[in-house]
């Protein structure tokens, strides 16, 4: 490319070299600001208590006390937290799959009454803060006896706004060609959904799964509010229930968060092109 | 738009799918019924409802008993509420700037042509964004320990006077505001990553052949076609930053200690409406949020879409 010659670096000015070796010390400052207090916490997590006040700092622990993990699991139910998040963001996560990708597909090709209106209302309901929701949700779960059950902490996640904006706005782009080769072919609705939808709406299900995983299992406001029993508790509310309960046991704590990252980093870690990709679809879709 | 119609068999009519094939249209209606319900059981009901419960008195126990404009009268005197105001705001302003305005910078920096491990530095970023705010809170927590945090034996270490951190009401929001920012910039940057990424390199190449240097770049290229990228970011981080409640619940508990100086909106109304049984109360305050938001985000769309801005 010709324009390269432009910039070719023989050609720089020293203050260009400055500014990118600026830049350079500056993005690897942000990156260590991101990645020191991990490591931070892992350490201390891996020391005996004496050793997490100990002045002069001890970088390493002298023996990695790998039973503080285990101590844990016997002051509280982390095992259950666990399964109790596993289950909740799975099933919140293929429910909201599900549900929104057909809504979406609905909205965005079919014409009937009542369609403007429901649109504007899935757009409506981005708009609404959380405060104004959660009070009064919290009254209907109650009337409708969920409050205290996994399924009342799924279901206000089966759909959102969100979701289901972003769905319609993918199956808008689905030529209509291929659903009427659908219909010509004798196929019902539904197959159609199945066997032409489902498919072109690979990246959008991929955005979709990563958002509502993600905030299903970080969510803590909504099972703060729901949940009663210890046995219920989701990893971020039983995290925050730990802080209070192991007052200043700074390596127990720091073990327990270890325990709450970990999973969504080695999700992160494998996944981290589609999150990144989903995000991005958001944004410019959105 | 339909000319497939014409060259399909003739039980399709020429004229536009679902507004007259019924199998169409029921299916539409059962798609979308599950997806309606929920919304309007778990949005538009409760969104309603607050705006009625607002005028009432509720404790849940007992009926709610009609009030008028008494909550919203009280909350107008209630000091606590005033602070929390001022503390959601100042939070809620400085978050919102900041963390576009180096969401921005991030983008620009891993869009550069010369950088290498752009990915790289593009996902170490993201990390403390998928983590949970319980997580990051605790990270924080201990990170900001007045006796053994790191960030106090890094000042030591420096021959600097350790601080307070948490313990200081004029230290501990805007250390909330640090954290956020650590936590939130990340998103933005791959949100700008991705609209910068959208912009043709030929229009920069051109405009550099032309003479123009990077800042007129910047001003008359990138910055008017990143538009909707900025408004997006700007309304989503202000939206949510403005509505923080599991940052606070966990580092400095819902009294927002200390002297109420990481009092937010959200930890109060959660105090009210949960361990006080004022709902009525707490619906009053949601209203107000909402209406707040609803003006704010206007604001900035009119805001965003002079030209006259840059």
């Amino acid at each position: 490319m010709s324009t390269h010659a432009l910039r070719s670096t023989a050609r720089m000015r020293p203050g260009r070299w400055l500014a990118r070796g600026v830049v350079c010390v500056v993005l690897m400052l942000a990156a260590l600001s991101v990645l020191v207090p991990l490591i931070w916490i892992v350490l201390t997590s891996l020391k005996s208590l004496p050793e997490t006040y100990a002045w002069p700092p001890k970088w390493l622990p002298a023996v990695p006390q790998w039973k503080n993990y285990v101590m844990i699991l016997r002051k509280a139910l982390f095992g259950r937290y666990y399964l109790n998040s596993v289950m909740v963001a799975v099933l919140a996560t293929a429910g909201n799959m599900f549900f929104t990708s057909l809504g979406g597909y609905a909205l965005a090709k079919f014409e009937f009454r009542g369609r403007n209106f429901m649109y504007l209302l899935v757009v409506a309901t981005m708009m609404i803060p959380t405060q104004v929701t959660i009070v009064p949700s919290y009254v209907v779960l109650r009337t409708l006896k969920l409050t205290n059950t996994l399924q009342g902490l799924i279901l206000p996640l089966l759909t959102t706004g969100f979701t289901l904006f972003l769905m319609r706005q993918f199956c808008l782009g689905i030529p209509d060609d291929l659903l009427d080769s659908g219909r010509v072919d004798g196929a019902s609705e539904f197959q159609i959904y199945g066997k032409i939808v489902l498919p072109e709406l690979g990246p959008a299900l991929a955005s979709v799964a990563i958002f509502s995983f993600m905030t299903a299992w970080n969510d803590f406001m909504w099972p703060l509010i729901v949940v009663d029993s210890p046995k219920l508790r989701t990893v971020p509310l039983g995290l925050a229930m730990l802080k209070s309960e192991q007052i200043a046991q700074w390596h127990l704590l720091m073990a327990g968060t270890v325990y709450s990252i970990v999973p969504v980093l080695i999700v992160f870690a494998l996944m981290q092109r589609q999150f990144i990709q989903g995000i991005t679809l958001t944004g410019i879709k959105g | 738009m339909q000319q497939a119609g014409a060259s399909v068999s003739v039980s399709l009519p020429a004229r536009r799918y679902g507004r007259l094939k019924r199998p169409q249209r029921r299916f539409a209606y059962l798609a979308l019924a599950v997806p309606m319900v929920l919304l309007l059981v778990f949005y538009v009901v409760p969104a309603l409802a607050s705006l009625v419960l607002s005028v009432f008195n509720w404790n849940m126990l007992s009926a709610p008993k009609f009030a008028g404009l008494a909550n919203f009268r009280s909350l107008f005197r209630d000091e606590i509420f005033k602070k929390a105001w001022g503390n959601t705001t100042y939070y809620m302003a400085v978050c919102t700037v900041a963390q576009t305005a180096l969401g921005l910078a991030g983008g620009l920096v891993l869009t550069r042509r010369w950088l290498k491990a752009k990915g790289l530095f593009r996902v170490v970023f993201f990390v403390p964004v998928v983590l949970s705010m319980v997580s990051v809170g605790l990270i924080w927590l201990w990170m900001l320990d007045a006796r053994v945090g790191l960030i106090n034996i890094a000042l030591k270490f420096l021959h600097l006077p350790p601080q307070p951190w948490l313990n200081s009401p004029r230290l501990a929001m805007p250390c909330m505001i640090v954290i956020s920012i650590w936590k939130f910039t990340g998103y933005n940057i791959v949100l700008f990553i991705a609209g910068l990424q959208g912009i043709p390199d030929e229009y920069n190449d051109a405009a550099a052949v032309d003479g123009a240097n990077t800042w007129q770049r910047f001003r008359h290229i990138t910055l008017p076609l990143l538009r909707p990228t900025l408004l997006f970011v700007l309304i989503t981080t202000a939206i949510g930053s403005f509505q923080v409640f599991d940052q606070i619940y966990v580092m400095t508990g819902t009294e927002g200690a200390p002297r109420f100086s990481t009092m937010v909106l959200g930890t109060y109304m959660y105090q009210h409406a949960f361990d006080g049984l004022r709902f009525g109360y707490a619906c009053a305050f949601a209203i107000l949020m909402f209406a707040f938001l609803l003006v704010l985000t206007v604001i900035q769309l009119r805001l965003v879409r002079t030209e006259s801005l840059w």
